[in-house]
C-alpha cells in the first residue's frame, strides 16, 4: 500500500474525536485518506463536524502524517489499514470494523484456525487448570490463540500457549505500547515476540473502561471460535460472547458445577444454545468443521514443547483410568496407606483437613500427620500437587 | 542533723538504690530539693509538707534541704515522697530512735498522708535484697509484688503513721508472707480455654502445638471465622507452664510498665498479648520521653498475638525485625539507653485476601493481583523469621455440631513439655532455647538427619523449589517435630510433615 497513503490513514486514527465511520466517510466521500488530508476546509466540513474538523487542523498543526508514522514505526509497530491487503480476512468480514489496526508483532495468520480463549478475571483452580490445559494442547496442534491478554483466564491461557511455543495474539484496550495490566510485563514481550499485540487505539493510549467493549469485538473477529472458560452471571466475558453472536462466531463454553457462581454466565449460554465442551478433541473436530478443513493442518510444533504436552495429557488421561480401574501407575508399586489417601483425592484441590476427613470416614485408621506426610510422599512421587495446603491429584 | 534514707528507682528494666539525704540547719526557713529531679519529683514539697500537717506533725522553721543521690541520674516519679518526708522528720528530730539502716522506703503520698502504689516494686525489692538489706516498707498495694520475693522482710503499709510506727518500733506490724507455690497452683489448675473446644482445624492445631515446643513463629492464614484468633488464644496454654523464674523475669516488666496492681501482684500464667492493628511504634516496642516497656517486651516469654496482620502499619511491624533477632529491644534516648527483653513468640493471623473468602470463588470476587498486593502488604523480612505458616479454611456447620470427641490442651501440653526437656537439655549452656532459636550457622549441629532423610531433603528441596532461607526453617520445624516424637535424629517423615507448614506465601511474592 502507498506509504503517504498508508501515513495519513495512520494520523486521521490517532485523532480521538475522528472515529471509524467518519473515516469511512472521509473515504468515500474523497477516494484516499492523502486526498481528504490535502482537502479544503469548505470539502471537509461536509464530512466532518465541527469540533472534528478543530480537531483535524490543530492535528494538523501538531504534525505531518509521514512524521508520525516514521514515530508510530521506530516503535517497532505497524499500521495497518482496512484497504491493505494484509488486513485479516476475518476481521474484514465482521460489522463495523476497526478502518485500522496498530501491531506490535505480527498478525494472525487467515488460513490457520485462531480460537479466542476468555473468562473471568478472577478465576478459580478448575479455571486455571483448564485453561491451561487446552492453551497447550491447542498451541501444540498450532492453533492460534487469541485473547485480551486481561488478568485471569486471558493472561493464563496465552501464557500457556507461549509456553507450549503456539502462537498467541493479545488484543488491547490500550495503545499497543501500553502494557495493561502492568505485572503482566513479561508475557506482554514474549507475546510480542512470538505472535502479536494489536490495538484499535492508537499508541500511547491509556486503558480506559470504555476502551474494553470495542476491542472484544476484536478479539472475537478474529477467531473462529470462542471458547468461554469461566465466567459469572454479568460479565465483561459475555460482551465479547454477544459480540460473537453478532458477527456469527461460534461460541464454544465449558462447562463447571451448577453450584459455581464462576460458571453461572457460561451455563446460561449452554441454555441459549452454546456447544459444551469437555475435552480438546471435541473442539478440534469442531474447529475442524468450522474451517473447512480436510486434514487439520496439525504442524508440528517445536518438538520439545510437544512432548512435554504429551506428557502431560499422559497424566491426565491416566489419572481417569486409576479412577475407573483401580490403581495402575506406570507400574509402579506403591504402598496400600498411600494408595488409599490417592483414593480419596480429587482433581479439585481440597483442604488437607478435607482430605483426612475423607480419608478418615473411608475407614482408614491414622493420625493427621501421617496423612501429611503421605500426601507429601505422593507429590514427591509427582502423583499429587499442592497448592497451599490444599491437595489434588496430578 | 543530716539523715541518709534509702530508697529506689528504675532506670530500665535495672533497679538501682537512691539515697535520699536530708539535712536540717539553722537559717532562713526554706525547703530545697537538689539531685537531678523531673517535675513530679519536686512537686514532693507540697505533697509532704500538708500530708505532715495533717497528720499533725509540723516542719519545723529550718533550713532543709533534700539531695537525691546518685545525682548523675535523673530522678522520675513519685516514689520518693515517703523516704523524703520520713528523712525530714527525723533530720528535723521531730520523731526518735528510728532503725533505718539497711531499711528501703518507697511510697507516694496523698495529701492525707495515705500511701499508694508506684511501679517497679519488685525489680527494686529483688535488688534490694541482693544489696543486702534486711527490711523494704512499700506501698500496700504494691505488698504481694514485693513479697514475691524471699529472704527480706517487705512491711505493706498504707499510711505515713504506720510507717512511722514500724521505724519507731511501736508497731507489731508483721512482714507479709505470701506462699508463691499455692497462688501458682490456684492458677495453673484454672486454664479456661482448652483446644477441646476447637472442632477439627487439625493443621493448625498440629502447628500451634510444634510453634509451643519449639517457640517458633508462627503465621495463620484463614477466612473470617476459621476460628484463627480461638488458635491463638490457647497457644499459651499448651506451653510449658511458667516456673518462678520466668514469671519473675516477666513480672518485673509487668512491674516497671505500671501494669500489677493488689488484684494481679505478678505474673503466674504466660500473658497473651492481642495489639489492636492501629497500634503506634511505641506502643508496641515502647517508648515516651522515659520510655516505657512496649507490648513486645510485655509479651516476653508469652504470645503476641497479631490479628489482621497486613492492616498494621508498615512501620511498626518492621520495628519488631531487631527484637524477633537480639530478644531484646533497645531504645535509645539522649540521656541513656534502655533496654527490655522481648523474647516474644509471634503468632500472626491475616485473611487471604481482602474480601477473606479465597479460594472459595463463589464468595470471592478478588483478583489474583489483588490477592497478591493484600499479602505484599506483610512484610518479606518478618515473614523470613516465622518458621510455620498454616492456611485455615472456614468450618462448616457439621463440623461446628459434631461431638466428636477432640484432644485435650493438656494431652498437648505433655508432649510439649517432654519436647520442651529435650531441647533444654540439648541447648545447656549454648545461650540457645529452644530450636526456634537456632541461627543459620548452628543449624547443621543441631539438626542431625538420618540415614536417607538427606535424599528427602534434597527432594523436598528440588521439588518445592525451596530457598536457602526456607531450606533452613524447614530444619528447625522437622527438628521441634522430631522432638515431640523424642527421636534424637531427624527422619524423612518428620520433614515431610514441616514441609506442610512452609512459609508458601512468601514462594509466591518472591516467584
Amino acid at each position: 500500500m502507498d506509504r503517504t497513503e498508508l501515513a495519513a490513514g495512520a494520523w486521521f486514527h490517532k485523532i480521538n474525536s475522528i472515529g471509524f465511520r467518519t473515516m469511512f466517510q472521509l473515504m468515500e466521500r474523497f477516494g484516499s485518506m492523502q486526498e481528504a488530508y490535502e482537502a479544503t476546509e469548505k470539502a471537509l466540513l461536509e464530512v466532518l463536524s465541527g469540533r472534528q474538523f478543530s480537531a483535524v487542523k490543530a492535528a494538523k498543526y501538531a504534525m505531518h502524517p509521514k512524521d508520525y508514522l516514521e514515530q508510530v514505526e521506530e516503535k517497532g509497530i505497524r499500521y495497518i489499514c482496512f484497504y491493505d491487503d494484509i488486513y485479516p480476512e476475518k476481521l474484514k468480514n465482521i460489522p463495523d470494523p476497526p478502518f485500522g489496526v496498530f501491531v506490535k508483532g505480527s498478525l494472525p495468520r487467515g488460513e490457520v484456525p485462531a480460537v479466542a480463549m476468555i473468562g473471568s478475571r478472577a478465576c478459580s483452580d478448575y479455571g486455571r487448570n483448564v485453561a491451561e490445559v487446552f492453551a497447550g494442547e491447542l498451541a501444540a496442534k498450532g492453533v492460534q490463540i487469541i485473547s485480551g491478554m486481561a488478568r485471569g483466564i486471558d493472561s493464563i491461557s496465552q501464557a500457556a500457549c507461549v509456553k507450549a511455543g503456539g502462537q498467541t495474539y493479545a488484543v488491547l484496550g490500550s495503545g499497543v505500547d501500553v502494557c495493561y495490566p502492568e505485572e503482566l510485563y513479561r508475557l506482554y514481550t514474549d507475546i510480542s515476540k512470538s505472535g502479536g499485540i494489536i490495538s484499535s487505539y492508537a499508541p500511547g493510549m491509556e486503558p480506559l473502561a470504555r476502551n474494553f467493549p470495542p476491542r472484544n469485538r476484536i478479539i472475537s473477529g478474529l477467531s473462529d471460535v470462542v471458547l468461554v472458560i469461566e465466567s459469572r452471571k454479568k460479565s465483561g466475558t459475555l460482551i465479547t460472547v454477544d459480540m460473537a453472536l453478532e458477527q456469527g462466531k461460534e461460541v464454544a463454553v465449558i462447562p463447571g458445577r451448577i453450584t459455581d457462581e464462576l460458571s453461572k454466565g457460561c451455563h446460561e449460554l449452554i441454555k441459549q444454545g452454546a456447544t459444551v465442551i469437555s475435552d480438546v478433541e471435541q473442539l478440534l473436530e469442531l474447529l475442524q468443521d468450522i474451517c473447512k478443513l480436510q486434514n487439520f493442518p496439525m504442524k508440528s510444533v517445536q518438538s520439545e514443547n510437544v512432548h512435554l504436552e504429551n506428557s502431560q495429557s499422559e497424566n491426565i488421561q491416566h489419572g481417569y483410568k486409576s479412577e475407573s480401574s483401580g490403581i495402575h501407575l506406570n507400574n509402579r508399586e506403591i504402598s496400600p496407606e498411600l494408595k488409599s489417601i490417592l483414593g480419596v483425592l480429587d482433581y479439585e484441590y481440597a483442604e488437607a483437613e478435607k482430605v483426612y476427613e475423607k480419608w478418615l470416614q473411608q475407614g482408614n485408621k491414622g493420625s493427621f500427620q501421617e496423612l501429611l506426610t503421605g500426601l507429601m510422599d505422593l507429590e514427591l512421587m509427582d502423583l499429587c500437587k499442592s497448592n497451599k495446603n490444599r491437595f489434588s491429584i496430578r | 542533723m543530716y539523715t541518709n534514707i534509702i530508697s529506689g528507682a528504675m532506670k530500665g528494666m535495672e533497679a538501682v538504690l537512691i539515697q535520699v539525704e536530708v539535712d536540717a540547719s539553722f537559717g532562713l526557713p526554706v525547703f530545697d530539693m537538689v539531685g537531678n529531679m523531673s517535675g513530679e519529683v519536686k512537686e514532693a514539697r507540697e505533697r509532704i509538707r500538708i500530708a505532715l500537717k495533717n497528720i499533725g506533725m509540723q516542719i519545723p522553721n529550718l533550713r532543709l534541704t533534700v539531695n537525691l543521690s546518685p545525682a548523675r541520674l535523673r530522678k522520675e516519679g513519685t516514689a520518693f515522697d515517703l523516704p523524703i518526708a520520713i528523712g525530714v522528720l527525723v533530720a528535723a528530730e521531730s520523731i526518735s530512735a528510728v532503725e533505718l539502716d539497711n531499711v528501703l522506703l518507697i511510697g507516694e503520698l496523698g495529701l492525707n498522708g495515705e500511701i499508694k502504689g508506684v511501679k517497679g516494686i519488685l525489680p527494686i525489692v529483688k535488688h534490694a535484697k541482693e544489696c543486702g538489706l534486711k527490711r523494704v516498707l512499700v506501698p500496700r498495694e504494691n505488698v504481694k509484688e514485693g513479697a514475691f520475693i524471699r529472704g527480706i522482710e517487705v512491711y505493706g503499709v498504707a499510711h505515713i503513721q504506720e510507717v512511722i510506727d514500724i521505724l519507731t518500733g511501736k508497731s507489731s506490724a508483721q512482714p507479709y508472707l505470701l506462699d508463691v507455690e499455692r497462688v501458682f497452683a490456684e492458677f495453673h489448675s484454672s486454664q479456661e480455654r482448652d483446644f477441646k473446644e476447637i472442632q477439627g482445624q487439625y493443621m493448625a492445631k498440629r502447628a500451634a502445638e510444634i510453634a509451643a515446643a519449639g517457640f517458633h513463629h508462627l503465621l495463620l492464614i484463614g477466612p473470617p471465622g476459621a476460628g484463627k484468633t480461638m488458635i491463638a488464644r490457647r497457644i499459651p496454654g499448651i506451653m510449658p507452664p511458667l516456673s518462678l523464674e520466668e514469671s519473675m523475669e516477666i513480672s518485673a516488666v509487668y512491674s516497671v510498665a505500671g501494669k500489677l496492681d493488689s488484684m494481679q501482684s505478678f505474673i503466674t500464667r504466660r500473658p497473651f498479648l492481642y495489639p489492636h492493628h492501629t497500634i503506634s511504634e511505641s506502643a508496641m516496642v515502647g517508648g515516651g520521653r522515659v520510655p516505657r516497656p512496649g507490648i513486645i517486651s510485655l509479651a516476653h516469654r508469652a504470645v503476641l498475638f497479631l490479628d489482621e496482620f497486613p492492616e498494621f502499619q508498615r512501620n511498626v511491624i518492621e520495628v519488631l525485625r531487631q527484637p524477633m533477632e537480639d530478644k531484646v529491644v533497645q531504645i535509645a534516648r539522649s540521656q541513656a539507653v534502655y533496654t527490655y527483653p522481648a523474647d516474644f513468640m509471634l503468632v500472626a493471623a491475616s485473611n487471604p485476601c481482602p474480601c477473606g473468602y479465597f479460594p472459595d470463588r463463589n464468595k470471592c470476587k478478588c483478583t489474583e493481583q489483588d490477592i497478591l498486593k493484600y499479602l505484599g502488604k506483610i512484610s518479606g523480612p518478618i515473614l523470613d523469621r516465622m518458621d510455620l505458616c498454616c492456611e485455615m479454611r472456614a468450618i462448616n456447620i457439621e463440623e461446628l455440631q459434631s461431638e466428636s470427641g477432640e484432644e485435650d490442651s493438656e494431652s498437648i501440653r505433655n508432649r510439649v513439655l517432654q519436647a520442651v526437656e529435650i531441647q533444654t537439655k540439648r541447648f545447656r549452656g549454648t545461650g540457645y532455647r529452644f530450636n526456634g532459636d537456632i541461627s543459620p550457622r548452628d543449624i547443621k549441629k543441631y539438626c542431625r538427619l538420618e540415614e536417607g532423610a538427606e535424599t528427602v531433603l534434597h527432594k523436598l528441596y528440588e521439588k518445592l523449589k525451596l530457598s536457602a532461607r526456607s531450606y533452613h526453617r524447614l530444619l528447625k520445624v522437622s527438628r521441634t517435630i522430631a522432638d515431640l516424637e523424642g527421636c534424637a535424629l531427624i527422619s524423612g517423615k518428620h520433614i515431610k510433615e514441616a514441609a506442610c507448614y512452609r512459609m508458601t506465601i512468601l514462594e509466591e511474592l518472591e516467584g
